[in-house]
C-alpha cells in the first residue's frame, strides 16, 4: 500500500520493511548503530506541503513528539517554521485545520518562508542494531546530536532517496547529502547500508 | 594459433565468447593496428582512419557496455568473461583495447555514481550507440603531476603538500562548476573522444587530493585539445593534451564531489582500471609467447629448429609461466574487485590486490615480450615481425596508467598499513582530511 511521505505511516512502513526482510538481517547481523537523518526544509518541501496529504503527514510526524520533548523547539530555527506556519511549539497540532493551512501556505511566498525558517529541518532517528531496526523516531532539536552517522540534505534530496530516483552512495558521494560519522565502519559495511536504502526506496509513496 | 587449455572451467557460453572476440581480435583489430602503427599521428585520427572503423565495430559488438551494471544496460557478464573479452584485445591490440577501456570510464562511473538525469542525458546516448559516435577518455595525468596522481592519497602529509597545486582547478559557480587549466599529453584516446572523465582539483583546495570528478563534453566552449603526440609504443590509440579555458558544466555533471568519497571514488576507480590493464598485459604477453613459439618451431639454426636449443626451450617455458601466473592471478583480482565495484556496488575493492594484478602483468608483459624478440633474433628489430611493435608496447605499458613504480609504492602502503585486514580500510583517506581539514 502506498504511504505519504513523510508521514508516520511511512515511518512504520519502513520499520516493517526492514525487520521483515531475512537478506538485511544477514547483511547487517554485525551493525550497529543509529543514524540521525536531518531533512532541512526547501522550496520543495514548502510545494509538498500544499497538499494537505503531505501537510497531515508531516504534522503528524511533528505531533509523535510528545509534549515535554516538544519544548526543544523554543528558541531554535525550528521554531521559526512553525511560527512561519502561525503555529507555535504549543499549539495542539491534532487540531490543525490542514486543509485550511495548506491553503494558507499555497499563498505564502516561499522565499518569506525559508528566510523566516532559515536552517529549519525535520529530524529522523533511525536505531539499528545486529540485523534490526530497533526503533525510528522523529528526534526533536538537540536530540541524538551524537548518532553514530548523521545524513543531512535538503528535503528534495531526501525524497528522491525516498522514492527510488537516486540512491543513497549516489547522493552522498555527488554531495547532495553530507554523511558524517565513521566512515571506515560505514566503508566496511557497505552492503548493509546498500540494502538498507534499497528497502527504504522499495516503498511506494504516494503522490 | 591462440588456442590454449585454459585452467578455468570455462562454460560453452564463455569458450563462444573467448572465440568470437579473438577472432575479431585476429581479423579486424590486429591488421588495423599494425596499419596504425605506421601512420603520422595527425593521420591517425583523420575521419578515414582505421581507428575509426574498429572502433565502430568494438561499438557494434557491445564491447563498451561490459562493465556497465546489468540493470544500468549492460550485457549481464560474469567478471571472467569480461576479462576475456579483455584479454582477448589486448593479444590483438594494446591500444585499441586500451581505446575501449577509457572509454568506458566517464559513462560507467557516471551510471553507477552518477544522477538520473545525467543518465539520461549522457550515458543512455552512449550506451546506444554502435556507430562510435561517442567516446570517451580518462582525464587524470597532469604537465606537473603524472603518476603522482595515483599516490596522493597515501603519501605523507608533508610531502603532499610539496605536490603543489593541480594543473586543472575546479569550482562552484552557482548551479554550475568551472574548469581551468591542463592534462597533459598522454591522455589515452584524448585527440578522438567526445567526452572526458575528468580529474580536477578544487579551487583553493588545502592538499593535493582534494578533488572532484566530472563528465566533460569535449565540443563544449573553452575545451581544446592538442595535437596527437608521436609516441614510441602504443600507437594505436592517439594521446594528446586536453585545454580548459572557463569550462562551465551543470551541476549534474560533477559524478564525485569534493570530500571523503572522493578518495574512495578515485581508489575504487584504479582497482578497476588496474584488473583492465593486467588483463591487456596479459593478452599482450600472450601475443609475443605466441609468436615466439610460433618463429622458434619453424626457424631452423645448427639443423633443428630453434625450439629444440636448449637455452630457447627454458626461455619459452618461462615465458609461459609467467604468463599462466598472471592470468590466473589477474582473473581472481577481477573477480573480488568486480563483485565489489559493478555487481554489489559497495566500493571495497581491495587496492594492494587489484593493483599487484596490474604491476604484475605489466611486468610480465615487458620480461615476455623482451624474451621474444630475443629469440627472433635481428629479425625482432625489423618491421618485418610483429614482435617488434609488440615490445614497444610493452615498454609503455611499464608507464601507461601509472607507472609500475608509483603504483608499487601506493600498493606498499595498502599492504604494510592493512596486510591483516579482510576488508577495505579507508583510514589514508580519513587521516589525510583529519590532518589538512581538521
Amino acid at each position: 500500500m502506498a504511504v505519504v511521505y513523510p508521514s508516520k505511516e511511512w515511518m512504520e512502513e519502513l520499520y516493517k520493511k526492514v525487520n521483515s526482510d531475512e537478506e538485511y538481517k544477514k547483511v547487517a547481523a554485525n551493525w550497529e548503530g543509529d543514524y540521525l537523518c536531518v531533512v532541512e526544509l526547501d522550496e520543495e518541501a514548502l510545494k509538498d506541503f500544499q497538499n494537505p496529504k503531505v501537510l497531515k503527514g508531516f504534522l503528524e510526524m511533528l505531533d509523535s513528539i510528545p509534549k515535554e520533548r516538544r519544548e526543544k523547539f523554543k528558541g531554535t530555527v525550528n521554531e521559526g517554521l512553525l511560527v512561519a506556519l502561525g503555529l507555535s511549539v504549543d499549539t495542539d497540532i491534532s487540531t490543525v485545520d490542514v486543509d485550511e493551512l495548506a491553503k494558507k501556505i499555497s499563498e505564502m511566498d516561499p522565499k518569506v518562508v525559508l528566510e523566516a525558517a532559515k536552517g529549519a529541518s525535520l529530524n529522523m532517528w533511525l536505531d539499528f542494531w545486529h540485523g534490526e531496526l530497533r526503533n525510528v523516531a522523529v528526534a526533536a532539536p538537540g536530540e541524538h546530536e551524537d548518532a553514530k552517522f548523521k545524513l543531512i540534505g535538503p528535503y528534495s534530496v531526501f525524497k528522491q532517496l525516498v522514492m527510488g530516483k537516486a540512491d543513497a552512495i549516489t547522493l552522498v558521494v555527488s554531495g547532495k547529502l553530507k554523511l558524517q560519522g565513521d566512515m571506515g565502519y560505514m566503508m566496511r559495511n557497505m552492503a548493509a547500508v546498500r540494502k538498507f536504502t534499497e528497502l527504504m526506496s522499495s516503498i511506494p509513496i504516494e503522490s | 594459433m591462440s588456442k590454449f587449455l585454459d585452467l578455468d572451467e570455462l562454460t560453452e557460453e564463455d569458450k563462444m565468447l573467448k572465440e568470437e572476440v579473438h577472432r575479431f581480435a585476429t581479423e579486424v583489430v590486429r591488421p588495423a593496428s599494425i596499419e596504425l602503427d605506421r601512420m603520422d599521428p595527425e593521420d591517425r585520427i583523420k575521419p578515414d582512419s582505421p581507428y575509426f572503423k574498429v572502433f565502430k565495430q568494438m561499438k557494434k559488438l557491445g564491447y563498451h557496455k561490459i562493465n556497465l551494471p546489468e540493470e544500468k544496460g549492460g550485457l549481464a557478464l560474469t567478471p571472467l568473461q569480461r576479462y576475456m573479452i579483455f584479454e582477448e584485445l589486448g593479444w590483438g591490440s594494446l591500444g585499441f583495447a586500451t581505446a575501449i577501456g577509457v572509454d568506458q570510464i566517464p559513462f560507467v562511473t557516471a551510471a553507477v555514481f552518477g544522477s538520473e538525469k545525467l543518465y539520461e542525458e549522457a550515458v543512455i546516448p552512449w550506451i546506444e550507440d554502435d556507430k562510435g559516435k561517442y567516446h570517451g577518455c580518462w582525464g587524470v595525468t597532469e604537465p606537473e603531476h603524472g603518476s603522482d596522481y595515483l599516490i596522493a592519497f597515501r603519501e605523507e602529509p608533508d610531502l603532499l603538500r610539496k605536490f603543489g597545486k593541480g594543473n586543472v582547478i575546479i569550482e562552484k559557480d552557482g548551479d554550475e562548476w568551472v574548469i581551468s587549466g591542463q592534462k597533459s599529453a598522454w591522455v589515452s584516446s584524448a585527440p578522438v573522444a567526445t567526452h572526458c572523465g575528468l580529474h580536477a582539483q578544487v579551487k583553493d583546495a588545502k592538499f593535493f587530493a582534494d578533488g572532484a570528478f566530472c563528465l566533460v563534453p569535449l565540443d563544449i566552449d573553452g575545451v581544446k585539445k592538442g595535437k596527437p603526440v608521436d609516441m614510441l609504443g602504443m600507437r594505436d590509440d592517439p594521446q594528446g593534451e586536453l585545454f580548459f579555458d572557463n569550462v562551465r558544466i551543470p551541476d549534474h555533471y560533477t559524478i564525485v564531489a569534493p570530500g571523503f568519497f572522493y578518495g574512495v571514488f578515485a581508489d575504487q576507480l584504479l582497482c578497476l582500471t588496474s584488473c583492465g590493464m593486467g588483463a591487456f598485459a596479459v593478452g599482450l604477453a600472450r601475443a609475443c609467447f605466441e609468436e615466439a613459439l610460433n618463429y622458434a618451431r619453424q626457424r631452423v639454426q645448427g639443423g633443428v629448429p630453434i625450439a629444440k636449443h636448449k637455452n630457447i626451450k627454458l626461455k619459452l617455458y618461462e615465458m609461459f609461466e609467467k604468463i599462466e601466473t598472471a592470468r590466473y592471478y589477474v582473473r581472481k583480482a577481477t573477480e573480488y574487485t568486480h563483485r565489489r565495484v559493478i555487481e554489489l556496488q559497495t566500493a571495497d575493492a581491495s587496492p594492494r590486490h587489484a593493483r599487484a594484478a596490474q604491476i604484475y602483468a605489466k611486468k610480465v608483459a615487458f620480461e615476455v615480450a623482451h624474451e621474444a624478440l630475443q629469440i627472433f633474433g635481428a629479425y625482432g628489430l625489423s618491421k618485418e615481425f610483429i614482435i617488434e611493435k609488440l615490445f614497444r608496447d610493452a615498454r609503455c605499458m611499464l608507464i601507461e596508467d601509472g607507472t609500475v613504480e608509483v603504483l608499487s609504492l601506493e600498493a606498499a602502503d595498502d599492504v604494510i598499513s592493512n596486510y591483516e585486514k579482510d576488508y577495505y580500510d579507508v583510514e589514508h583517506i580519513t587521516n589525510l582530511m583529519d590532518y589538512f581539514e581538521g
